[in-house]
């Protein structure tokens, strides 16, 4: 019995789009995916925007949303889809542009832009506090290789998982310096792998765009932190990826 | 037999095999691939990580199908793990009874040659007594190696083979100057190492201790500890699906990880910290001492050098030993 081809699209909110790159950066992995599914909308490789009527078995959704237009398109993507998987730290957890939310969002506003220049300045939401969404792909960008991984087994019916580790599992199995041991701030310990701990590769300590790790020790990594650091310094990092709201 | 003689056995080894050895980068010792005799560490330094990777990587595809094809993907590259430490040498031989009737390591280890090396007693190996610690003449005789070298006080170097297959590299190497050791298996005739009893009694009812609340308390459960751990051995298995077929992978795992013990209903066995550290003491000094009779920690300290937060493995065993007798 011949099955038809399951049908996907790609869509992105406000973001640098580095997700769909990061994807595209597959290559003919990524083309091969073509064997077993169509892809009916993805803009970077498109002339024109995509906003038709179709309906697609997955949808998946890069960005913020950040203007009138995004929260449009989102809700719309919805309707349209079937599944729907948030990937990137953007539609994850909010992404960098959360860390707006952590001052006077119209202070900041006026330093950027001086006067009405017709730009939008809305609270900054990851996707699932406006849509319903079935899975998120997490990272600053998406992991491809995760990506994959996920979408082949979404093609044979299973329902996907990332694993469940920190980042200092694949921060020691490659033996990278460990900062945190060196007296910086990491949040390896309490941020989910998947990364491959590219970060920490060039000893630059985690900022956790993956978002928390379940289980995540996070008291006593602040109470460790805390000995060598200010609260000022600690929660400098803790909002760059807006890890911050995810303590509670 | 001297330097040269070693420098030029080792490159007739270097000219046909993936070599593992310690060596030095940034004024640690790394076991890395080698490609030439100048890069090997001779000091007897413990490496920062082991050898374990070299026998049981850390992600390894066991097999892959596509349609009706079905391939196991084994490992088949000649590969030598040199001048491995004694400490080493323990944990792989625990390896070699813990993965027995493991077709993926076995068909690894048939290419691959074990090379121990010592070149003396550690300075400080003193310092870590509460472990068992017996350096006696007879160790030898309790670990398996293919080959093992010894660095003598005057330079030179003496061979012993511990396998027929150690015999036949030395012979095809020329070295027809060294003393075959028979495995006599892992317990000495005298008897289980006393300290290895003493450990096992003094954690295995020491749940209720305070030490390990407080543990639990600064313990990040990031599982550096475990990875680093030459001796930890538990991994999953996962069948990850391909555009056609599906792999089946084998990785490391740890008890201080939530997939570790999660079942039906993401209920999990180890969900608090505390009972996670408990586990991994638990395991190595209760379970695979009453197992195999056998260490299932080598005292090599990796654990408290990789630890963000400072636990100290030795002397949280000898304050379990302290508190038992009262």
């Amino acid at each position: 019995m011949k099955t038809k081809k399951m049908e996907i699209g790609f869509f992105s909110l406000t973001s640098c789009e580095g997700c769909l790159f990061a994807l595209l950066d597959l290559k003919e992995k990524f083309f091969a995916l073509n064997k077993k599914v169509r892809i009916k909308s993805f803009r970077l490789l498109e002339e024109g925007i995509h906003m038709s009527e179709e309906k697609f078995d997955i949808a998946f959704v890069e960005g913020s949303p950040l203007t009138e237009q995004n929260i449009e398109q989102l809700k719309k993507v919805r309707k349209q889809a079937k599944t729907l998987i948030a990937i990137g730290s953007c539609a994850h957890i909010g992404g960098i542009y959360h860390l707006k939310q952590y001052s006077d969002k119209e202070k900041i506003f006026n330093y950027v832009y001086s006067g009405n220049v017709g730009v939008e300045n809305f609270d900054v939401l990851p996707v699932n506090k406006i849509v319903k969404v079935d899975y998120f792909l997490p990272g600053c960008p998406v992991n491809a290789n995760e990506f994959l991984q996920f979408i082949h087994g979404l093609i044979i019916g299973k329902s996907p998982s990332i694993e469940q580790n920190p980042v200092c599992r694949e921060c020691q199995i490659r033996g990278y310096e460990c900062v945190l041991q060196k007296g910086e701030i990491c949040l390896g310990p309490i941020t989910q792998a998947g990364c491959d701990a590219v970060c920490l590769k060039s000893k630059q300590g985690c900022w956790g765009c993956r978002g928390l790790a379940e289980d995540a020790q996070i008291e006593n990594l602040v109470k460790e932190l805390r000995k060598k650091h200010t609260d000022h310094e600690i929660i400098k990092v803790l909002e760059v990826f807006g890890i911050k709201d995810l303590l509670n | 037999m001297d330097l040269g003689e070693l420098q030029k056995f080792v490159e007739n080894l270097l000219s046909d095999n993936i070599v593992y050895a310690p060596m030095k980068k940034e004024a640690k010792v790394f076991v890395s691939p080698i490609n030439n005799f100048a890069e090997i560490d001779w000091t007897s330094e413990l490496p920062a990580n082991s050898f374990k990777s070299v026998f049981l990587p850390p992600e390894e595809i066991l097999w892959k199908n596509a349609g009706k094809k079905f391939k196991t993907a084994f490992a088949s590259k000649k590969t030598i793990a040199l001048a491995m430490n004694v400490l080493d040498l323990q944990a792989f031989t625990l390896f070699e009874h813990v993965f027995e009737k493991d077709i993926y390591y076995q068909r690894r280890r048939q290419n691959t040659f074990v090379v121990g090396f010592t070149a003396g007693l550690p300075d400080d190996f003193r310092k870590y007594k509460i472990f068992h610690a017996d350096y006696e003449e007879n160790v030898l005789e309790h670990l398996i190696f293919d080959i093992f070298i010894e660095k003598q006080k005057n330079g030179n170097f003496i061979f012993f083979s511990g396998s027929e297959k150690g015999q036949k590299l030395l012979e095809e190497n020329n070295v027809k100057d060294y003393e075959h050791i028979e495995f006599a298996g892992l317990v000495p005739e005298s008897g289980m190492n006393p300290r290895l009893i003493a450990n096992r009694k003094a954690v295995e009812l020491s749940f209720n201790d305070k030490l390990w609340d407080e543990l639990a308390e600064i313990c990040l459960a990031c599982g550096k500890c475990s990875v680093v751990c030459p001796t930890c051995f538990c991994f999953n298995l996962e069948d990850d699906p391909q555009l056609n077929g599906v792999e089946r992978k084998r990785q490391w795992t740890s008890c201080f990880y939530p997939e570790f013990s999660k079942i039906c209903g993401n209920k999990k066995e180890l969900a608090e910290v505390k009972k996670k550290l408990y586990f991994w003491y638990y395991h190595k000094f209760v379970r695979i001492p009453e197992e195999l009779s056998y260490y299932g920690c080598v005292s090599c300290m990796r654990c408290f050098n990789v630890c963000p937060v400072g636990i100290n493995i030795a002397a949280n065993l000898q304050r379990l030993a302290k508190n038992q007798q009262k």
